[in-house]
């Protein structure tokens, strides 16, 4: 891919940058550290694209302008943190049912309320699952680094119009306000998806056969829209056969495409006695770990980065923990995906929590010294 | 010097414009061909709080984004002074603004008079920012960056020539205030 020359960027604007390649031309929402940077480069480069900024009256109207925008055929996104992601909940079920593209940043910050505004946290990754009611499917990804911010916001607004679904940005502070270089390929070199090619002249929105692609407002079709269980017409129903139908219908497109979903990154020992499983932030902690463990000192450890939290990697730490004794999952909150490596590491593996809480990063120095129980 | 990692504490509070100087020496780097991260710890005042910005800086990819074995510290503010003087290595350059009266004076410790070049710039009628002199003494101390990629990116960042000058020259001036101290490694 050709490249321009390297830049130092902020994560928030490698976010904010990454939705514009990928076509966004859409923004609603209310500024909120430590998510705010995302707001403000928008708010500079929308409007030169030709695109809308709108700083709503609250974080519940950013969402619903976004699903707006989106059924009217823009490309949106909008960007907050904890108590703003809280306040979305409602709408982000609504895009879900309704099956409206749409993409959510959330920069965590320390909770629960308004916390600690300024320090990280990785308290939301529960939230991002199930904070809006229902049995609902979810997309989440939690990127390491800013290079990793801007093309998994790309891979989150390309998804999301393919298969018509919310994706979570799933930021932390670390994350949103550092500084790092990266590599920002020229326009027009990247693959966008585009959400109403080939629509079928029987074209229906919620098609009983499977996935079809949005029909924006206003290309043709009319169309019924409802947070109600409905028909594949978009009409309301409450018929147990269409129910069931309809909430499989969500889920099943996320198993379809889970390979594009679902997107890991494995470092280190092949045969690893001793290997890390983390996202987000955390990941570089690790990172730095295996650095000297693996790199420099031979030992068997290695790193699982997870890119995709939800739908969980269920399959590639179940995959780990039949190779390794022992995996150790460092999260900044008292334990959350923790619980699911355990769940899938199904007792084959010591899954080890190492968990951080005060609002500062959990350094390499600590990992080393949970290390030194196993290892060398 | 061959030294391959540089680390970078730029500690003050709110408002002296220590994440601005941050991300410049991140971006200089960049510019050198040089991996960077700058990161930032703050309180949520705008004015005033404890406030850093780390800044590693090296020619392989950087892990750990934040600064764990500092070669310098900055410190613009007595807060930041009383944090630093007895919590890093012997190793480590301190430099530190000698406005905040008496403070640590080890083999690497060094009062510098960084605001005398702000008052005296401002008897003259230009600006030279505190936060650039500091800036310039920690890269006179410890050369990670090539000068040439300041004079790129402030020329980049600002578009009116004045001001890119104002910054270069307080820049120097903070080089010029170390000179003849030496680094004891």
């Amino acid at each position: 891919m050709p490249e321009k020359k390297p830049v130092l960027m902020q994560g928030n604007e490698a976010c904010a940058e990454g939705a514009i390649s990928a076509g966004v031309r859409f923004y609603a929402g209310y500024p909120i550290t430590p998510s705010t940077e995302v707001a403000e480069h928008m708010a500079r480069r929308l409007p030169e694209l030709g695109g809308v900024f709108i700083q709503m009256e609250d974080e519940i109207a950013g969402m619903a302008a976004i699903i707006g925008a989106s059924i009217g055929g823009k490309r949106a996104i909008t960007a907050t943190s904890g108590p703003g992601f809280s306040l979305k909940q409602e709408n982000i079920g609504y895009a879900i049912m309704a099956e409206i593209p749409c993409v959510i940043v959330n920069v965590q910050r320390m909770g629960p309320s308004t916390g600690v505004p300024t320090a990280p946290s990785q308290g939301d990754v529960m939230q991002a699952r199930w904070g809006t009611h229902g049995d609902h499917p979810i997309i989440a990804f939690s990127p390491a680094s800013v290079y990793e911010t801007y093309y998994l916001t790309i891979a989150a607004v390309n998804l999301s119009q393919k298969l018509r679904q919310p994706v979570i940005m799933l930021l932390d502070e670390v994350i949103g306000h550092m500084r790092e270089k990266v590599l920002i390929p020229d326009t027009g070199k990247l693959m966008v998806e585009k959400s109403s090619d080939n629509v079928p002249a029987d074209w229906k929105p919620y098609d009983e056969k499977g996935l079809t692609p949005l029909v924006p407002f206003g290309f043709g079709h009319y169309y019924h829209v409802t947070g109600l269980f409905h028909d594949q017409y978009g009409f309301p129903s409450g018929d147990p056969e269409v129910v069931k139908r309809a909430l499989d219908r969500l889920h099943d497109k996320l198993e379809k495409y889970r390979d594009e979903i679902v997107l890991t990154n494995y470092v280190g020992h092949k045969e690893p006695r001793v290997a890390f499983v983390t996202y987000g932030c955390s990941v570089r902690s690790a990172r730095a770990v295996v650095k000297k463990a693996y790199w420099q000192n031979r030992w068997p450890v290695g790193l699982l980065s997870l890119q995709t939290v939800w739908p969980f990697p269920g399959r590639e730490v179940e995959a780990l923990a039949r190779q390794a004794d022992v995996i150790i999952v460092p999260e900044l909150n008292r334990g959350q995906l923790v619980r699911e490596v355990e769940r899938y590491s199904r007792g084959q593996a010591e899954v080890v929590p190492v968990n951080r809480y005060d609002g500062e990063m959990i350094t390499p120095d600590q990992l080393m010294e949970v290390l030194g129980r196993w290892l060398p | 010097m061959n030294k391959k990692e540089w680390q970078v504490i730029l500690a003050g509070e709110g408002g002296q414009g220590l994440v601005f100087i941050g991300a410049l020496l991140g971006e200089a780097a960049v510019a050198d061909g040089k991996n960077a991260a700058q990161s930032a710890s703050y309180t949520i005042a705008s004015r005033g709080g404890f406030t850093k910005a780390d800044v590693v800086i090296s020619d392989d990819e950087i892990s750990f984004p934040e600064v764990t074995e500092p070669d310098a510290v900055l410190a613009l503010s007595a807060g930041s002074l009383a944090r630093y003087a007895d919590t890093i290595g012997p190793e480590t350059v301190l430099i530190y603004d000698s406005a905040l009266g008496e403070g640590p004076s080890g083999p690497n410790q060094f009062s510098v008079p960084l605001s005398e070049v702000v008052k005296e710039a401002a008897a003259e009628g230009r600006r030279a920012p505190l936060n650039l002199v500091g800036l310039g003494a920690v890269l006179g101390m410890i050369e990670m960056v090539n000068w040439d990629a300041f004079e790129k990116v402030l020329s980049a960042k600002f578009p009116a020539p004045e001001v890119v000058k104002a910054n270069w020259d307080a820049l120097m001036a903070g080089a010029e205030l170390v000179k003849g101290l030496k680094r004891d490694s």
